[in-house]
């Protein structure tokens, strides 16, 4: 049926709801919850090809109706093969299930780390190639012009519009005796989402950085990460605490400290730490083996002290066949 | 000053004086008025039912412009809760002739409302074939390909 996914709706030869133009029920459609899109892709043919166009997702747009969906990126165990699944809430409840997205290629899961979301699509960068995937149609576009071989070990978005790369790049070195040598330096490069072009590779000799990918942040327009066990560029207040698997909302660090069972909070405008209050029932109970979904609404009271609120909490990966590498949020 | 009024006349033939102000709304209306002024305007598509009820909208939403600033006559508040319940005592059928009728006259908030009520019928359907049913959807699906779809649907893979 995915050969069929790129016609557009006016193509079908009866009307999608009858007696009313499509351009109308894209209107509609464009207005119902995202959730129950699983649900109107079994009603018709046509309305199966509707939810997977990139038509909709524009409507959505412009009526401000678009809502944040989440992917998955699971790592099957036994074959290596990396999949990207939906988390979607199910109809009429809060439960949440994965649903995989079959539209997309088979993925490298070597250094498939740089999951990058901008916009409605999310940016992947690994050892072998870059790409994007956009989240409304769930095609997959090259990236292409990248302008030297280099093995991205970090991704962050900055100005919004802006992934910046940092990893290992060859670069020639003229050495004393005026011969040149190959040799491997820590690189930066930005890729500029809007007008698909690259910076220029900036070689950064003295920069320290993980071997391994490594998890890093964005908070203000810097870009904070980790090299062995240890913080770097960033103040010791923020470097006094393991916060691996952290996210940033609003340039607020959160962070689920497992030695406590508690959410950790750091904002750098106050360089201090904080417990997110209201969680700790919720985060007594969960166990080591699930991969568990976990929506916190948090509230900033008033005095600065940040209230958390479960807003869903399932356990949706109950094996152990999968390993999830990443979890991005698109809003679409 | 008298205010300017134009007939509107429904499928069954049936006349309707409206202010040109509310009908206006229309931007249809607004063009054919221009065109052919002072003349009844047939509207042979809409019954007299869902014109009644088109223009009873309009006259709530009308904005009377007589010089003095902001002079609609419900706040916005007020307007959105009265659209809500408008539409609430619709029924299927008739919200979407309703919602054909915005769309033909091209009255932009009229179909926002009918647009969003519909959407939410359709987010109130339990599953497929309520949504099928309620709107006269041919199911075009094979059992076979149903089930492809709802297995694709399902964890794990």
């Amino acid at each position: 049926m995915s050969e069929n996914m790129e016609q557009s709706p006016e193509l079908s030869p009866s009307p999608l709801i009858p007696l009313l133009p499509d351009d109308v029920t894209v209107d509609i459609v464009a207005r119902v919850p995202i959730s129950h899109y699983p649900t109107l892709s079994l009603v018709s043919k046509s309305f199966r090809k509707l939810v997977a166009s990139s038509k909709l997702y524009k409507r959505r747009s412009q009526l401000g109706t678009t809502q944040h969906r989440l992917y998955a990126v699971l790592r099957n165990r036994n074959t290596c093969v990396l999949s990207v699944y939906i988390l979607h809430r199910k109809v009429n409840s809060s439960d949440n299930r994965l649903v995989i997205v079959r539209s997309l290629p088979p993925m490298s899961s070597r250094g498939s780390y740089g999951y990058i979301p901008v916009g409605t699509k999310v940016y992947v960068f690994n050892y072998l190639d870059a790409f994007s995937i956009d989240c409304t149609c769930h095609t997959v576009q090259p990236i292409s012009d990248i302008p030297e071989y280099m093995s991205y070990k970090v991704a962050n978005v900055v100005d919004g519009k802006k992934i910046c790369l940092i990893g290992d790049s060859f670069c020639h070195v003229v050495e004393e005796n005026g011969a040149w040598s190959k040799c491997l330096s820590k690189a930066v490069t930005v890729y500029d989402t809007e007008t698909q072009t690259w910076e220029p590779v900036m070689i950064k000799q003295d920069m320290v950085v993980a071997s391994l990918w490594s998890d890093s942040v964005v908070m203000e327009d810097k870009i904070y990460m980790k090299e062995e066990r240890k913080w770097e560029l960033m103040d010791e207040v923020l470097n006094s605490k393991e916060w691996e698997g952290a996210c940033v909302v609003d340039d607020i660090l959160y962070y689920h400290d497992c030695s406590d069972k508690t959410l950790k909070a750091f904002d750098p405008k106050q360089s201090r730490w904080s417990v997110v209050d209201g969680l700790e029932e919720l985060l007594a109970v969960e166990t080591a083996q699930s991969k568990w979904s976990k929506a916190i609404a948090l509230e900033r009271r008033q005095g600065g002290e940040i209230w958390g609120k479960k807003e869903s909490c399932d356990v949706v990966v109950e094996d152990e066949l999968f390993d999830m590498l990443k979890c991005v949020s698109v809003t679409v | 000053m008298s205010k300017k009024m134009i007939v509107l006349k429904s499928s069954e033939g049936v006349s309707f004086v409206v202010e040109e102000a509310v009908a206006r709304q229309s931007k249809i209306i607004s063009f054919l008025v221009e065109e052919f002024p002072d003349r009844e305007l047939p509207l042979t598509n809409m019954t007299s039912e869902i014109l009644r009820k088109t223009i009873e909208y309009c006259k709530k939403h009308v904005v009377e412009d007589d010089g003095g600033g902001d002079s609609s006559s419900s706040s916005s508040g007020d307007l959105k809760e009265w659209d809500v319940k408008f539409v609430a005592e619709i029924d299927q059928p008739r919200l979407m002739d309703l919602l054909m009728a915005a769309n033909y006259l091209d009255i932009p908030s009229l179909l926002d409302v009918t647009c969003q009520k519909v959407a939410d019928t359709i987010a109130a359907c339990n599953d497929e074939k309520e949504i099928r049913a309620t709107f006269n959807i041919e199911n075009d699906f094979t059992e076979e390909e149903v089930e492809a779809i709802r297995m694709e649907n399902q964890y794990p893979i």
